[in-house]
């Protein structure tokens, strides 16, 4: 691998070397590869499932429906994705063109210019773009010999497509997983709730990370009184019952994602907090700790410079295994009902469609988003474990 | 010797470990003065304070379950103890810097070397980041790390326990102390690579003009190093003044023990001469003179199991703790 002769002249940061070994396991550069598989879903979902076509020519004149129908949101996804795309790339030219105390500097100038460009074009794409109503129906357009040349994607349905002529129909070679109860196609409803499933896993993982290591760090570095209070509170909130408090605050406040992924970021920081705190109870007392508080090294450094990159391993692992339980709930709530109400499409909320109200069982609709969860909550557990032997290679043997 | 000359001092210092089974004194009684440009060694065996008492002067006893429990720091004619926490941090960051025991420790092991030197000087000088690296490699030759600019680049773990010493003692002259404390900078080195530390910390201590406060096990090093000498035992100073005048004529029986050891250990293979007995136990010294128990003097004296002797100036700038020791008024006020 390239990333061996990198670093000839400098030394290996302990973040090289775990991401390393982490990579030395096939199986977690697998799962790595399938994560990346179904982000590029995510982005990617208007153009592989969408009822217009790239292009079709209408009387003589080529037409753009699809980019034409393309809501704000799905622009500043593609934005946002390509900034993203661009950072990886400049992280890991930067390992080589950097020495490593200069590397953080330009990382995080790096990070500040990829956030403004993607707030700027969200702003712009979201002022300038105007809301169009497509209602055409291009394939019997295309049908009746109206247009012609058209290209669609390849899934040729939309997520909200209803269709009462074929509804709850099998598999076939026009629905290759099938329909739902509306008629809409399950392939295409698939693809769209990936992004969901993401939204809520990766903002709410977001927050209650943030709040952990926020209230963990505090908690742990001050220790003594304001660590017994603290961590009173702490369990506290561990004592709620998160699903039902999820459950009532659904019902009381309108169904949104974000309504959901605040609920479930704000409630579920405890863990994060806990490790947060015991990291840095055990490293505070540590000689490099001690030697830079010393030397009068002021505090934001000492506990985001020093000890936390430090502490950061089974953060990391947890904020994994957060993530999939996020997907997790997220996908309970809207089996439940209590989730996102359709035409949004959520993994969760087709499943509970898979028994219909008049007693059938309808396979398909069990059998596709079931193992969509399945697989993408496999995925995280499977990152975060590699993630946590790479942290610590000593765990690999006696597990 | 004036008043103005002394860069520090401790006066009746005494350090309190609260435990399950009561307080101790880790530190009793310490008073001892620290002239400027000289070295300034405490010697004693494991547990005997001396730590502490570093620990103590730059109050960094927070950490620990120690408290000061009576005494004074003067350094530069100010009172440590008397300081808000934020005026600690100047001092400590500015005039006070302190190498650990263990370097391998005391680096943080996810930066480079490089950058924790520049973070240091960053604190000090306002500048590009760039120029603080250039200087953090500057740094690294200073205390003679062969190729700095590739070893600027290294983490912790990738130098040697000798290099890892030579980053801390770099981190610490950043600081351009006056004062710079180095507990047991030599403890887990080969004794030549220590001795080549040493001589560094000595060339260095010459050019910028740093009193040193030299802690160490090590009663022949402290000596050969050493402008003046503290012994402690148990918590206590029972022997101060010149390394010289002490090498040359001991007077208390635990210093005199030490040198006889450390004599032997060199020149003889067949017996390495040793203090009967066993530290005292810092929960329950013996009454009188701690050190009664192991002293070829004073294990059957009525006097020094009952009364401890206090630390008397015998002669001019020489301290000894002993009811025995020759120029010791045993009835003085």
């Amino acid at each position: 691998m390239a990333a061996n002769t990198i670093n000839k002249n400098w030394g290996t940061s302990a973040g090289e070397l775990t991401w390393r070994r982490f990579l030395s396991s096939p199986l977690n550069a697998f799962c790595l590869a399938f994560l990346a598989f179904l982000v590029s879903l995510a982005v990617l979902a208007p153009f592989l499932a969408n009822d217009k076509p790239f292009v079709i020519t209408i009387a003589g004149r080529l037409h753009f429906p699809l980019f034409r129908a393309l809501d704000p949101g799905d622009y500043s996804l593609c934005l946002a994705a390509i900034v993203g795309l661009s950072q990886v790339v400049l992280i890991r030219r930067n390992i080589i063109r950097f020495a490593p105390f200069i590397r953080g500097g330009v990382l995080s100038r790096q990070l500040a210019v990829g956030c403004v460009i993607i707030i700027l074009g969200t702003i712009l794409i979201y002022a300038l773009l105007p809301f169009r109503l497509d209602t055409a129906d291009y394939k019997t357009m295309v049908a009746s010999g109206l247009a012609a040349g058209a290209i669609f994607p390849p899934v040729p349905y939309g997520y909200d497509r209803t269709d009462l002529k074929s509804r709850q129909q099998p598999p076939s070679r026009q629905h290759w997983f099938g329909t739902d109860d509306v008629g809409a196609d399950v392939l295409a409803r698939l693809i769209h709730a990936t992004r969901v499933s993401f939204a809520v896993g990766l903002v709410a993982v977001g927050i209650s990370t943030a709040i952990g290591i926020a209230v963990g760090a505090g908690l742990g570095y001050f220790a003594g009184k304001v660590d017994f209070l603290g961590m009173r509170l702490v369990e506290i909130v561990m004592a709620i019952p998160v699903f039902f408090l999820v459950i009532m605050v659904v019902a009381f406040f309108p169904k949104t994602l974000l309504n959901i992924m605040l609920i479930i970021g704000l409630t579920s920081w405890t863990g994060t907090a806990r490790l947060v705190r015991s990291e840095f109870l055990k490293l505070r007392r540590r000689d490099f700790v001690q030697a830079v508080i010393l030397i009068g090294i002021p505090l934001r450094s000492i506990l985001f410079r020093h000890i936390l990159p430090n502490a950061i391993a089974p953060v990391l692992v947890n904020a994994t295994f957060g993530i999939s339980a996020a997907i997790f709930t997220e996908a309970a709530l809207s089996f439940l009902g209590f989730g996102l109400a359709p035409p949004v499409p959520s993994w969760g909320q087709m499943l509970s469609q898979g028994v219909t109200t008049a007693g059938s069982f309808l396979w398909w609709l069990t059998l596709f988003p079931g193992l969509a969860i399945f697989l993408t909550v496999l995925t995280y557990n499977v990152i975060g474990e590699g993630l946590r032997d790479a942290f610590d290679p000593r765990w690999r043997n006696t597990a | 010797m004036t008043e103005n000359h002394i860069l520090l001092s401790t006066r009746n210092l005494t350090v309190g470990f609260s435990t399950d089974r009561g307080v101790f004194h880790a530190v009793d009684n310490v008073g001892f003065s620290v002239r400027q440009g000289r070295v300034f060694t405490i010697v004693g065996e494991s547990g005997s304070g001396k730590t502490t008492t570093a620990l103590a002067i730059m109050r960094l006893l927070a950490s620990t379950r120690g408290r000061i429990l009576s005494g004074q720091i003067f350094f530069e004619g100010r009172d440590l103890l008397a300081l808000t926490e934020k005026q600690m941090c100047r001092i400590r960051g500015n005039k006070i810097a302190m190498i650990f025991q263990e370097p391998a420790a005391a680096l943080n092991p996810i930066l480079t070397v490089g950058s924790q030197i520049a973070e240091v000087i960053t604190l000090h000088q306002a500048g590009p980041p760039k120029q603080a690296w250039l200087q953090a490699v500057e740094m690294l030759r200073t205390v003679e790390i062969p190729d700095p600019d590739k070893w600027a680049r290294s983490y912790p773990h990738q130098l040697s326990g000798g290099m890892q010493q030579r980053v801390m003692i770099a981190i610490a002259i950043s600081c351009r102390p006056s004062l710079l404390i180095a507990d047991e900078p030599t403890a887990g080195l080969d004794a030549t690579i220590g001795l080549t530390i040493l001589n560094l910390l000595d060339r260095l201590r010459q050019r910028d003009d740093i009193t040193v406060l030299l802690i160490t096990h090590d009663l022949r090093l402290a000596v050969r190093r050493a402008d003046d000498l503290a012994v402690m035992y148990a918590s206590r100073i029972v022997e101060m003044g010149e390394s010289r005048k002490i090498f040359a004529q001991p007077r208390h029986p635990y210093t005199q023990g030490l040198l006889s050891c450390s004599q032997t250990a060199g020149t003889s293979l067949r017996r390495i001469a040793a203090i009967p007995g066993t530290t005292a136990d810092p929960l329950c010294y013996p009454t009188g003179c701690k050190f009664h128990p192991r002293c070829r003097l004073g294990s059957n004296d009525r006097l020094c199991q009952t009364l401890e002797p206090e630390l008397r100036e015998l002669e001019p700038d020489r301290w000894a703790a002993c009811w025995h020791a020759s120029g010791y008024e045993k009835h003085a006020s």
